[in-house]
């Protein structure tokens, strides 16, 4: 049955709309990017102004502390993301497998903990952190970063390898496999969906954390990149331009792991598999 | 090759559900053992306990001399089909093949070789380079079959393995697998709810209801001799017919009449030529011979194909057709006595159909007699 114009009109409005207020600000951010000098405002509406320049972004990637931030950013979200996926992808398997004492209570404490706002987290884990010594290191960072993100990315785990059917581990172990062979090479490669949306997960909340990082670092030389930015915006002059260029620079990694990553996203990795 | 042994084993599984009540089976070298029952009777469970997939809660299990109680299943030289096949999805045909002997670091040339034979064999050369995903229902389970003969293994386990397949598939799997205990000669053991399939596989049929063995012996030993009613009844399609009443003496009493069980001087007199598989004639004890307390509460059993309108002996009663199947070379009538469904053969060309009146007769000494109670023995 064919839709009736109005509906198909009306829904497509609805869907421009939000990708209007979706895109508005990415494309704001753009547009200052290109602005030369510091013009934060303007009357202007164009896009691309007339006297477009990508002055703000030679001068970022001529600055040494842009990539030095960089660096630092790269080396904590990677960090977190190994770390994370590697915890997540064994507990998670615990979860979805075994059946021992406290599987339920832990089950159900992982998940209150996302019942928390970060926030509040913030005061405890800053003091834990601090009694450990490991005030502006980024060891630091990285165990708030992980014990923060765990609980989801177990869950999240868990979830993936309840959709494996046990037969296959099985038939592995049959074949020969230890418990931990039959997990790592017929179970793990089939959990790489899981394991994308893990790290991707894991990879971002990292990359673009700032309240704790800002807290946690101390040194110019050691901000991550959302600090760094946020010291662009001195109390005397902010530079827009370059604040601008360097947010957008900030999300490119993202960007780019996430298409890079994506094609993994597929469902279906194990059909064929077994017939239900 | 190995014996197989199962030793007053017994499973409780965490829940407290007891799922197998003392096991004790000797399987021989080379024995093709199906294990059939009905949904639930621990089947499964006990193919598991054997591949190791499941702890024994208590007793032994061997696998030629040894118990294997506390071996893991990779080291027990067994291999398993399972019912959803179970293959790799991630890997080839080939890589599913492989794998085992992979796993057992077989040298790489011979594992080609193996892989190369099995795969001719099986007629799946041609898909050895194809994904799990990309094959149909048959192949796969051809795949999974293969998976299990390359490792050579000492026995093998199956796990309902052709219960995903249509119809026609399976009576042909059946068939492959059969001739392929020819060959491999090989201890097999077979589960399956199918009571044709462990008929016509099985050298020995292990007949299991709520966790317990009910009767192990050859397949026509125990279509013709079986141990107690739920056995009688499992097997055998359609299955055996069951009528409630008394045994008063020589006469079985039920609500549709009355049926004389003497044998020799009864209607039909002398016994009609014994074709293939008919069971032995069978006779009441003498009189002398009977235990005192002989009448009482009885189930009467007779298989469909021993009651027809010709069949010589006894009448069973008068009874009304419900339903008449056409099967070509015969066909089937059913109906109803003392409350319980029956069924009887009748011929092809017979023109009956449903409502009319049949007397059907029972083959003299082709019947059975069984308690009346939960465990239902076989009387005689
Ligand atoms: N992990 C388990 N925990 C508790 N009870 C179980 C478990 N697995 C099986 N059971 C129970 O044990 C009994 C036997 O199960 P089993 O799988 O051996 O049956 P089966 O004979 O193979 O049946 P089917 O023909 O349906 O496969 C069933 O009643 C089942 O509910
Ligand atoms: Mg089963």
């Amino acid at each position: 049955m064919r839709e009736p114009l109005p509906i198909t009109v009306l829904r497509h409005a609805v869907l421009l709309l939000f990708v209007a207020i979706a895109m508005w600000p990415v494309m704001d951010v753009i547009s200052i990017s290109i602005r030369p000098g510091n013009r934060l405002r303007t009357t202007e509406l164009e896009l691309v102004p007339y006297d477009a320049t990508l002055d703000s972004y030679r001068r970022l990637l001529a600055d040494a502390t842009f990539w030095r931030w960089l660096g630092n950013s790269m080396l904590v979200a990677g960090a977190v993301t190994i770390t994370g996926v590697t915890l997540a992808s064994i507990g998670g398997y615990a979860f979805s497998r075994f059946r021992f004492v406290g599987r339920q209570a832990m089950m159900i404490s992982i998940l209150t903990t996302q019942m928390f706002p970060a926030t509040m987290l913030l005061l405890p884990l800053y003091l834990m952190i601090a009694r450990l010594g490991l005030i502006n290191t980024y060891a630091g960072l990285c165990v708030f970063y992980v014990s923060t993100a765990l609980p989801f990315c177990v869950w999240q785990m868990k979830g993936f390898y309840d959709t494996i059917p046990h037969s296959l581990e099985e038939a592995a172990r049959i074949d020969g496999c230890s418990q931990w062979v039959a997990f790592r090479r017929v179970i793990l490669p089939l959990a790489s969906p899981g394991l994308v949306i893990t790290a991707l997960f894991s990879f971002m909340s990292a990359w673009s954390e700032y309240i704790v990082a800002a807290q946690i670092l101390q040194d110019r030389d050691m901000f991550t990149l959302p600090v760094g930015l946020k010291s662009f915006q001195s109390s005397l002059s902010t530079q827009w331009g370059l604040y601008a260029a360097a947010s957008l620079l900030v999300s490119l990694p993202v960007v780019v792991v996430f298409i890079l990553l994506s094609r993994y996203l597929v469902s279906g990795l194990t059909l064929g598999s077994v017939k239900e | 090759m190995a014996t197989v042994t199962f030793r007053n084993v017994n499973k409780r599984y965490p829940n407290g559900f007891h799922a197998v009540h003392d096991l004790d089976l000797e399987i021989a070298d080379g024995e093709f053992v199906v294990l059939v029952g009905p949904s639930g009777c621990g089947k499964s469970t006990t193919l598991r306990m054997l591949a190791g997939l499941e702890e024994v809660t208590s007793g032994e299990i061997l696998i030629g001399d040894s118990v294997v109680n506390d071996v893991e299943p990779g080291n027990r030289d067994i291999a398993m089909v399972f019912q959803n096949y179970a293959l790799y999805p991630h890997m080839t045909v080939r890589q599913n093949l492989a794998f085992g002997l992979k796993m057992r670091r077989t040298p790489k040339a011979e594992i080609e070789r193996r892989v190369a034979d099995v795969a001719e064999t099986l007629g799946i050369s041609s898909m050895l380079d194809r994904r799990p995903r990309e094959l149909s229902g048959g192949q796969r389970q051809r795949v999974a079959l293969g998976r299990a003969i390359v490792r050579q293994p000492r026995a093998f386990l199956f796990d309902e393995p052709l219960s995903n397949l249509d119809a026609k598939l399976r009576v042909q799997m059946r068939a492959e697998i059969a001739a392929l205990h020819q060959r491999l000669q090989t201890t097999m053991v077979y589960v399956t709810h199918d009571q044709v399939e462990a008929m016509t596989l099985g050298q020995r049929i292990v007949v299991m209801d709520g966790g317990v063995v009910q009767q192990a012996d050859a397949p026509l030993a125990i279509y013709q001799n079986p141990a107690n009613r739920f056995v009688a009844g499992f097997i055998g399609s359609p299955p055996m017919n069951f009528v409630r009443g008394r045994l008063e003496g020589d006469v079985f009493q039920h609500v549709g009449g009355e049926v004389l069980l003497a044998n020799g001087d009864s209607a039909g007199g002398e016994l009609p030529p014994t074709d293939g598989g008919s069971p032995p004639p069978r006779q009441l004890p003498t009189r002398q011979e009977r235990p005192s307390a002989w009448s009482g509460p009885a189930w009467l059993g007779v298989r469909p194909e021993d009651l027809a309108l010709d069949a010589g002996g006894p009448v069973l009663g008068e009874v009304t057709l419900d339903v008449v199947e056409q099967m070509g070379h015969e066909s089937m009538g059913y109906f109803r006595l003392a409350g319980e469904r029956c069924a009887m053969r009748l011929p092809a060309d017979s023109g009956l159909a449903a409502g009319d009146h049949v007397r059907p007769r029972l083959r003299p000494g082709a019947w059975r007699l069984f308690a009346d109670d939960a465990e239902g023995k076989r009387l005689l």
